[in-house]
């Protein structure tokens, strides 16, 4: 209710804002979207980025050295400590090519004036999985059944972040060129998981002593396709536990889902996520900077929130949709992140306005708390 | 810290019911801000009902049916379906709670006892359905069929008996409720037009007689046969659902052992109240208890409460809510009163709750 107050209230100073906005193109726009082209945000400026891989090491809780690789995407010509923005990819069997480990959307904000630091998340076999099941006390016998990126994602993430922090204050190329005080983390599937629990989301995968792997460091979130309760550890309010995972989130967070971004087989009543059950991750969690876009078209298959929209045509998604929907995802991800991490009021005023349903029809929308 | 400021308030409400001018100010009619009706006597009488099943098997289920002592004739009518996988063979305590509640209130109330089956007729009925694998039709919750199917035939008994009988002229086959609990408001649900898939194909158990359903601690998409959209599937369960519904379920109600562990079957709270969210607007509505104390039980309206460990002030308050509740919806949408219609579209049970409850519209 406060946020519809809200929005209508801007909507009376729509425009005020879009001459405060608007350049004479801006002004051009249909009535009723102010200097947002199409209706839809776009960042002031667009970068051509550069690419380097490198990677972050680390010891793990069992003692072992656990390798990274990264991609970093830069956009060249942006002065001043850079914000980040660290992409964490989905899939329970793990990537080695930081490359193409959420490619797409780490192009996307280094274009939009990010640092973006995409990782390759690598699934552990044998001693190396069998030594960090002894570390967190799984058993022998449930070892083989543990999921050891559940774990391991959230670890990866915190340090590649202490390696921006290094990066940044020792002597180099990077020296005072990251802000480290402007970092947000994203993802898609599992990897949203796992930015969900550096955002402070508790998860029981071991035992009934929830995780805790919160980074304080971050200052917003982004899910993608995120598990409901049930999936990966997330669990939800029961009879006398008034607690569920996501309690412990108090930082600005976008999820992003829609009505294709299920995964089940054949019947239909067997699935590990469905649309319903993964907008319980923004139900449940707390009001204060917290966004929903959801978007109402079952041609929305999971991939296509990792931005994937290459595999439109082999799912027999039209280009034309397809190129609509990562519009809308990048318009919806980049109001996000300009709102929180740049402080840009016409990121903020597009993010609470209902301009993403006037651009799709009502298809697709944003609802905030 | 929240939820202990509100319950102080709550038990304040709660204390002040009988004569708070505030609350009386807040929702004109309404004591406490509570939804209440006059109360009557009821006689009950139970009846054995038999039908042929998809296996061409007799099936037999036992009714209880409560009839109010008015004169009022003919008599809405409320249909009960209980919950749990294992069936019962007794209508006297099948949803008794509710049963009783309903018949005070004037409605004539039948409460069905959804008996199980053997091995033989399960069998059967699996090979009715295709079911062919034993440890398929093992795991089978046939339940999930029959019930359905034994509220239609409780619905057609109804119209043979207002047609001769006992009950001649006495039930007004135009306003009639279904309402069940668990996987008894799955029931209720499906005679309402929700689709179901079992063994790889969709089922409707549809039924066009009631006009309204109640649906307590129902499941969630992945459970018992729901299912939600997908890739190039436009479809959900709840799609059909136009006629009027009032879902309640409370952030006790979760059904996960361990609490990480709840697919598939199992149905955390935000899961149960997903199916809310996929019905066509009009006349749907949302109970929400935002309380870890509503356990499932207590949505079957159980006298297990105190015995649960949670408080009594706080046991009444829940029955007071979610009868409350009901007792508006039936009355508005099988009655057509004009006062329920107004308390439930005040959302007077936030008011009566101190906003322990959460309800919805749309």
């Amino acid at each position: 209710m406060k946020l519809n107050n809200l929005i209508n209230k801007q909507h009376l100073t729509l425009a005020l804002a879009a001459t405060i906005l608007g350049s004479a193109a801006a002004m051009a726009q249909p009535i009723g979207c102010g200097p947002y082209p199409g209706c839809l945000y776009a960042p002031p400026a667009s970068y051509a980025v550069d690419r380097t891989t490198s990677i972050v090491t680390y010891n793990d809780v069992a003692g072992l050295q656990r390798n990274v690789a990264v991609t970093i995407r830069r956009p060249i010509g942006r002065s001043g400590p850079l914000p980040v923005v660290i992409w964490v990819h989905g899939g329970g069997e793990g990537h080695s090519n930081p490359v193409t480990s959420m490619g797409e959307w780490s192009t996307a904000t280094a274009q939009a004036g990010y640092l973006s630091i995409a990782g390759a998340h690598e699934r552990r076999e044998g001693s190396s999985l069998n030594g960090l099941c002894q570390a967190l006390g799984v058993s022998a016998n449930d070892c083989s059944q543990f999921q050891p990126l559940n774990w391991d994602r959230p670890k990866d993430i915190s340090a590649i972040i202490d390696q921006l922090v290094t990066m940044n204050a020792q002597a180099g190329p990077w020296n005072g060129k990251i802000d480290v005080n402007r970092i947000v983390v994203g993802g898609h599937s599992a990897g949203s998981a796992a930015v969900l629990t550096v955002a402070g989301a508790r998860r029981l995968l071991v035992g009934n002593v929830p995780w805790n792997l919160t980074d304080p460091r971050p200052i917003a979130f982004l899910g993608f396709s995120p598990q409901g309760p049930g999936n990966l550890g997330f669990f939800e309010t029961d009879f006398q536990q008034p607690h569920t995972s996501w309690d412990g989130i108090a930082r600005p967070v976008l999820i992003v889902t829609g009505d294709g971004d299920a995964n089940c087989v054949q019947p239909r009543d067997m699935c590990v996520e469905t649309p319903m059950m993964r907008r319980i991750a923004f139900e449940r969690l707390a009001p204060r900077d917290k966004y929903l876009m959801y978007i109402k078209s079952v041609e929305t298959f999971h991939n296509l929130f990792a931005l994937k929209t290459s595999e439109c045509q082999e799912k027999n998604v039209s280009q034309t949709d397809c190129a609509a929907f990562a519009s809308w995802l990048q318009s919806s991800a980049l109001a996000f992140l300009d709102t929180y991490v740049e402080g840009r009021f016409a990121a903020r005023f597009w993010l609470q306005s209902p301009f993403l349903k006037m651009a799709s029809g009502a298809i697709a929308g944003i609802e905030g708390k | 810290m929240k939820i202990f400021r509100k319950w102080i308030a709550c038990a304040v409400t709660i204390a002040g019911m009988a004569g708070s001018s505030i609350a009386i100010a807040q929702c004109p009619g309404s004591p406490g801000c509570l939804y209440q009706r006059p109360q009557f006597t009821f006689t009950e009488n139970e009846f054995r009902i038999a039908y042929m099943d998809i296996a061409g098997r007799e099936r037999t289920i036992n009714i209880m049916v409560r009839q109010p002592d008015i004169s009022l004739s003919p008599l809405p009518v409320v249909v009960w379906s209980h919950g749990g996988a294992e069936g019962q063979t007794n209508a006297r305590t099948a949803l008794k709670e509710w049963s009783e509640l309903t018949a005070r209130s004037g409605y004539l109330t039948v409460s069905i006892a959804h008996t199980p089956r053997n091995p033989g007729e399960r069998s059967d009925l699996c090979n009715a359905l295709g079911i062919a694998n034993v440890a398929d039709c093992e795991v089978f919750k046939y339940l999930n069929w029959d019930r359905p199917h034994d509220i239609k035939e409780v619905l057609a008994e109804l119209r043979r008996q207002n047609a001769q009988g006992d009950f001649r002229g006495r039930i007004d086959l135009n306003r009639i409720a279904v309402g069940g609990h668990s996987a008894g408001s799955g029931a209720a649900l499906s005679i309402a037009g929700a689709v179901r898939v079992f063994n790889e194909t969709l089922y409707s158990f549809a039924d066009p007689q009631p006009i309204a359903f109640l649906a307590f601690s129902p499941q969630g998409p992945t459970s018992e046969g729901f299912f939600d959209t997908d890739f190039h599937k436009p479809d959900t369960s709840w799609d059909p659902l136009h006629r009027p519904v009032l879902v309640g379920t409370g952030d006790g109600d979760g059904g996960c052992d361990p609490p990480g562990d709840c697919m598939p079957g199992g149905d955390p709270p935000y899961g149960r109240r997903a199916g809310f969210n996929r019905m066509p607007e009009q006349g749907k509505y949302l109970f929400y208890i935002h309380d870890a104390d509503a356990y499932h039980g207590m949505f079957g309206l159980d006298a297990d409460c105190v015995a649960k460990g949670v408080a009594a002030i706080k046991c009444q308050a829940f029955s007071d809510w979610l009868t409350s509740a009901a007792l508006a919806f039936l009355d508005a949408h099988i009655r057509g009163d004009n006062a329920a219609y107004t308390w439930l579209r005040n959302g007077w049970i936030r008011s009566a709750s101190n906003n322990v409850v959460e309800w919805l519209e749309k």
